[in-house]
């Protein structure tokens, strides 16, 4: 082609050909595209009061409270008034974590009985309990009774019921000053020594909720009081707290038989559980459910690297080669962390609930008696797992009764107090299952709290991230349980339905759901330059063309204009 | 029709005769292929959703089965024999190539009312659009496989055929149909008005209204026709509207990310699920943003741009099969007279070539074999696409050329460039 020639005049037709193209390309764009853009990459975001979640994670919307009342049976006591006033007094003082505070009530049943019998003791309490749950719980009665003749004060709890009997020496004056005192310090004494396990437990857990807490400044602990009794230190409850299952509204218990041989064969675990165990489950239902189920599994030896060895029973035996068999083997404590071979042990759990494995080892005839150094009850208890009991059958048996069983039983269920998180102190069995529902309550707040905390953080930190209406409806519901349970604290009630557990268990499974909502959880991972990389190749290959024939198409009309009215 | 034709005919059908008799693993074989068979064609989701559909289970409900009820319908009446299965693929088949056939001899592609190529004598005879259909290894693939697609084919190029014989209201039934049974047929809409607009005006001088009139009827009578076949549809399913989301909604939202030639399921695998939604709404607006600039810049050979948007449509919808690539190719064999104005015929060729054979290859890689992983089938089916997409494009610049050829024949053999 020449250059001196110059390009043929664009026709008019051509012209408008061209507009009308670019205009229809346009037309798409702007016509469809843009609200369609609009519409599906628009941020849906449900209101959330993040105001009330943030009072609620700072700890500043609910000064929780664990009001505990003790009826006060009095019946032979001349001025039981002023006795409790003294003893209020004394327990007041002495306590230094206010949240957590026994108030004392004298009793109705005062009024009404007037000598109870001892023997009339256990038959009386559930029914005596049961009428007091229905307006406010009793966290404990306390029964005041003249001791024998010559004795000091004294107390006794029984296992299996609320009701503490307190002895106070027949030498007590009520119009002696002194002795009123030493007799309102005794019961001050008691109460505080039955109560300060539960009391440190619920201090650490509410202090460790809140977002700031620097382990220096848990509430002036229990451990530098004045108080003697209060022996427990910041490290033991650590410990403590560390072997506690996660709450759960439903747990699975699995009780495992392994063997080191084939014998023995079968086991009365059914009537077992349903003997030893059913009654504490049954006790525990009003904080969580159980599922349980048991497998025996032959030939099981415990992982490779635990390897017991022989202790033969008597230095003078050592020489005899034929006395060696009254020794025994001996596993040694550091082993024991190792001793659950999870290789080959089927223990893995198909429920979608927490499993509490529970494990009786009885070792191959080759190594019985197997005994673990240092325990007497040749049990150990895994934290946050389960227990192991080994078990030394007499030899080649070949089915292990309820008789044989009842022992580790009996160890399972003090392992699975103690897994669920009760108290091992005071030896009431009731008392310890009020104070696990107090604990639960106040962990399953601070946990909802602090829940709450981390959605209210993520929604500020992630001004893109799509909030969809179900998580707003879950915070909602998640602050009326809080606002329930705090209510319910509050009012001393901690057990039953509708109670500060339930709700906290509410709020705490509708926190989760709004925290763990499907469709936010991806958008946790989608930093803001990522739309740049989502955006580009469509704005390169498809934008540029389209906006240059606009920009050309609009030049020429522009210059056309101009011709025109220049002409 | 002529003899060469019918000998033509005759051939074909007994090629597919005898490949379905003396090779009776290979429709199945075929039908497994990822490349032959997607979710909304395939015939073996055919066969299950018919199963279902006959033991009187919604076959809907499954999420396995996205074709159309009618098909059921067709398929529970007739006898259950492979035989009559088979010929009914062939038959339709053989209507496609015979409307191909019509199109050819009416000569619209070198002479429409508006438009006459400067190299009409180039054209080659009626029967080679025939044979470059029947006799191309793609469609003979997609008969053997009993891809649904044959059916949509059929429909497109009955209704292109009638469309060009000025039979406007067939024309339209038969794209109703083929819409009806796969969506994308309907991009075709304006241009096949414009091309019956412009025939039906040859034929019958000064009846005709304007065109916007006529192509308000020509849509109303289409869209009165889907309703009608939606309608029927929901008689057919037991009265319920749920066919809706399993047959367009699939085709249109991509629920089933199922490996296939086109580039869809790659890119929506990797996407971020926030934005899915709007990438889908830009895919499907990308095929629908070339019908109008191609109607107004083509308006004078509205077969071209239905042409060229099959091809469009063959590379960017949701689940392009092998089929729809077939079709395009034929359509284009109609515009031989043009070829020597395209510039990239030799690379298009080859790259179609090294496509088609490394593709089976490197999906053998990544699924049996497991040496390779999903890019490798992922990076054949671009090189598939970036073939037809270069087709396209050259024989677009062809007729432009040849327009502009028509218009100032003096600059005919000479180089041009871009001012």
């Amino acid at each position: 082609m020449s250059k001196t020639k110059s390009p043929p005049p664009d026709t008019p037709e051509n012209a408008r050909t061209r507009s009308l193209v670019v205009l229809s390309f346009w037309s798409v764009v702007l016509l469809l595209g843009l609200p369609l853009w609009w519409f599906t990459t628009s941020i849906y975001r449900a209101p959330l009061p993040l105001k009330e979640m943030q009072s609620w994670s700072n700890g500043r919307a609910c000064r929780a409270e664990f009001p505990l009342l003790v009826d006060v049976e009095a019946p032979l006591l001349p001025d039981p008034e002023h006795l409790l006033k003294t003893v209020q007094h004394a327990l007041d003082d002495a306590n230094d974590f206010s949240a957590h505070h026994l108030r004392l009530r004298l009793a109705r049943s005062h009024y009404q009985s007037g000598g109870h019998g001892t023997s009339q003791k256990s038959t009386s309490s559930p029914s005596e309990t049961q009428d007091q749950t229905e307006e406010e719980s009793v966290a404990a009665i306390l029964r005041l009774t003249p001791g024998a003749s010559g004795s000091t004060h004294s107390y006794q709890l029984s296992n299996s019921s609320r009701i503490i009997d307190l002895y106070y020496s027949p030498s007590y004056n009520p119009s002696s000053s002194a002795s009123s005192t030493s007799l309102a310090l005794f019961i001050s004494k008691t109460l505080m020594e039955i109560f300060v396990e539960e009391q440190q437990m619920i201090s650490h857990l509410l202090s460790s909720g809140t977002p700031t807490p620097p382990p220096s400044s848990v509430p002036p602990g229990p451990s530098n009081s004045s108080n003697g009794s209060n022996k427990i230190n910041t490290a033991e409850i650590q410990r403590k707290m560390s072997r506690i299952m996660r709450y759960s509204p439903t747990y699975h218990l699995t009780f495992s038989m392994f063997t080191g041989a084939a014998t023995p064969a079968s086991w009365e675990i059914e009537q077992s559980i349903e003997e030893y165990l059913q009654p504490l489950l049954d006790a525990l239902s009003g904080i969580s459910n159980f599922t349980v189920d048991s497998q025996i599994q032959f030939y099981a030896s415990p992982s490779p690297n635990v390897v017991p060895f022989w202790e033969a029973d008597t230095p003078e035996n050592l020489g005899d080669p034929n006395q060696l068999s009254t020794g025994k083997w001996v596993l040694k404590k550091e082993d024991l962390s190792s001793f659950i071979n999870s290789a080959e042990w089927p223990l893995v759990s198909i429920t979608s609930y927490p499993t509490i494995n529970f494990i009786i080892y009885i070792p191959s005839p080759s190594q019985t008696p197997l005994s673990i150094s240092g325990s007497a009850t040749n049990a150990f208890l895994l934290p946050q797992w389960g227990g192991v009991m080994v078990l030394n059958p007499p030899n080649q048996i070949n089915h292990l009764t309820k008789a044989d069983l009842k022992g580790a039983m009996d160890i399972f269920a003090a392992q699975l107090l103690s897994l669920l998180g009760a108290p091992s102190h005071p030896p009431s069995l009731p008392i310890r299952l009020d104070s696990l529902a107090r604990q639960r309550s106040a962990e399953l707040l601070t946990s909802a709290s602090s829940t709450l905390g981390s959605l209210y953080r993520l929604t500020k930190a992630l001004p893109s991230i799509s909030i969809p209406t179900s998580v707003s409806t879950s915070v909602a519901a998640t602050l009326q349980s809080l606002h329930n349970a705090c209510r319910e604290l509050k009012r001393g009630h901690f057990g039953g339905p509708n109670s500060a557990l339930e709700e906290g268990r509410n709020a705490a499974a509708e926190a989760e759901k709004a925290f763990f909502e499907k469709s936010m959880v991806g958008q946790v991972y989608f930093p803001e330059e990522h739309k740049v990389a989502v955006y580009l190749p469509l704005m390169g290959p498809v934008g540029v063309p389209l906006l240059m024939s606009a920009v050309k198409e609009v030049a020429r009309v522009v210059a056309e204009w101009k011709a025109r009215r220049r002409a | 029709m002529d003899r060469r034709s019918i000998s033509l005919v005759v051939f074909a059908v007994t090629l597919r005769l005898f490949l379905f008799t003396a090779f009776p693993a290979l429709p199945d074989l075929l039908t497994n292929r990822v490349e032959i068979s997607t979710p909304v064609t395939s015939f073996k989701r055919l066969q299950e959703g018919l199963f279902l559909y006959t033991h009187g289970v919604s076959p809907y409900d499954g999420g396995i089965f996205h074709q159309a009820p009618l098909l059921l319908a067709f398929f529970s009446n007739i006898p259950k024999s492979s035989l009559v299965t088979n010929l009914i693929y062939i038959f339709a088949d053989v209507q496609s190539a015979l409307a191909l056939i019509d199109i050819a001899a009416s000569g619209v592609s070198a002479s429409t009312p508006l438009h006459t190529s400067s190299r009409k004598g180039n054209s080659l005879p009626p029967w080679t659009a025939g044979a470059a259909f029947l006799l191309n290894p793609f469609t003979i693939a997609t008969c053997l496989s009993r891809s649904t697609l044959v059916f949509t084919n059929t429909a497109i190029l009955t209704s292109i055929a009638k469309a060009v014989r000025g039979d406007s209201i067939p024309a339209i039934l038969a794209l109703a149909m083929s819409s009806y049974l796969s969506l994308y047929p309907v991009l075709i809409l304006p241009a096949l008005v414009l091309l019956s607009y412009d025939m039906q005006s040859t034929t019958r001088k000064g009846k005709l209204g304007p065109l916007l009139n006529y192509a308000l009827t020509q849509t109303g009578l289409f869209l009165g026709a889907i309703a009608g076949l939606l309608g029927l549809s929901y008689v057919i399913t037991g009265g319920s509207w749920e066919f809706l989301y399993s047959t367009y909604g699939v085709h249109l939202l991509l629920p089933d990310l199922t490996p296939n030639v086109g580039l869809w399921w790659y890119f929506f695998i990797e996407m971020f699920d926030s934005f899915r939604e709007f990438f889908l709404c830009v895919f499907q607006l990308h095929l629908l943003i070339y019908v109008g600039g191609l109607c107004i810049r083509i308006r004078k050979q509205p077969l071209f741009v239905i042409t060229t948007i099959l091809g469009i449509s063959a590379i960017f919808k949701s689940y392009p099969s092998i089929g729809d690539t077939a079709l395009y190719l034929s359509l284009l064999s109609l515009y031989r007279h043009l070829f020597p104005l395209m510039r990239y015929t030799f690379f298009a060729t080859s790259t179609l070539l090294y496509a088609s054979l490394l593709g089976p290859a490197f999906y053998y890689l990544w699924i049996y074999a497991g040496s390779g992983n999903a890019n490798f089938f992922y990076a054949i089916t671009l090189v598939w696409c970036l073939a037809i997409t270069v087709i396209v494009a050259d024989a677009l610049f062809a007729v432009l050329r040849d327009e502009w050829e028509t218009e100032r024949p003096e600059m005919r053999g000479k180089d041009i460039v871009q001012i």
